[in-house]
């Protein structure tokens, strides 16, 4: 008998952070040490080896909460990481100076768009978009011959007019609970309504499930 | 807004909408988009990276041809 398979697609609406830390006295370059230091390269995971698991880690996200904490203190060393020989290091970079929102850091990550790291581009371009900056060199990427920068071009295209507070909702949450769903152990529970309005309880299905959060930020 | 989406869609499946308090994704700190497979034991099966470049569909797939015994 095949099990039942349902997609859960949740909305997330940024709404009120619960606890928002306040600014972060850490040394941001202290923390992008230890990012750099971090195997954040592909590998297998699992008892499963013939299934590759992606290599994100409560390690990697943890540090890059602390750093969005540090706010403005962090934008400078975040900068200077978008040139960083380590891939990830750049990525991260770009990824959080959308997330921090400091409008300085604008022509650091339109530079960055042009650069030949796919990864990076497209962190720089959403971040672009959360800082509601760079229209011309987004609408550029549009038309990019990489099918993947066209796609988060066009999405930040529609994120420009919108941009809520990206780092409110960032650090608000709860760093005891980062990324902590880890395989093998039990999903967390959670209920929520449905759009006609049931309720939903995770640990009530029956079957396997499959959850897709989906951040809304338009 | 959701419910309109999902009539649009016309999903015959659950869709759900975290409420203001972001409550589900505060239990996953999946921010800001993350794919999971939860077998029917309710155990996670499999974690995709960060999105939304961290997706790998062919990972989810392998993930789902071991849960589902078709």
């Amino acid at each position: 008998m095949r099990s039942v398979l349902f997609l859960v697609w949740l909305w997330l609406s940024l709404g009120l952070p619960t606890c928002v830390h306040a600014q972060s006295q850490e040394d941001p370059v202290k923390l992008i040490e230890s990012y750099a230091a971090l195997d954040l390269d592909d590998k297998a995971q699992g008892e499963r080896s013939e299934v590759r698991f992606d290599d994100a880690s409560k390690d990697r996200v943890c540090l890059e909460h602390r750093l969005v904490a540090c706010g403005k203190a962090a934008v400078k060393p975040l900068v200077a990481a978008l040139a960083s020989d380590n891939r990830h290091v750049r990525a991260m970079a770009a990824e959080l100076l959308g997330a921090i929102g400091d409008k300085t850091a604008v022509p650091s990550l339109v530079t960055a768009t042009k650069g030949s790291d796919t990864t990076t581009r497209i962190y720089a371009i959403q971040s672009l978009a959360w800082l509601r900056s760079g229209k011309d060199v987004i609408d550029e990427a549009t038309k990019d011959g990489d099918e993947s920068v066209a796609f988060v071009a066009k999405r930040a295209q529609e994120q420009l007019a919108a941009a809520p507070g990206v780092r409110e909702a960032f650090s608000g949450v709860d760093r005891d609970k980062l990324d902590s769903a880890e395989i093998g152990k039990p999903a967390p529970d959670f209920s929520l309504p449905t759009a006609d309005g049931k309720t939903w309880k995770l640990s009530e299905q029956k079957g396997i499930v499959v959850l897709l959060f989906q951040l809304a930020d338009w | 807004m959701a419910s309109e989406c999902a009539k649009l869609l016309e999903l015959s499946i659950p869709f759900l909408v975290d409420d203001m308090k972001d409550t589900a994704n505060m239990e996953y700190a999946a921010w800001p988009d993350r794919l999971y497979v939860i077998d029917a034991s309710g155990k996670i099966l499999y974690k995709a990276g960060r999105g939304p470049w961290g997706f790998k569909p062919e990972e989810a797939r392998k993930a789902l041809d071991h849960a589902i015994p078709w």
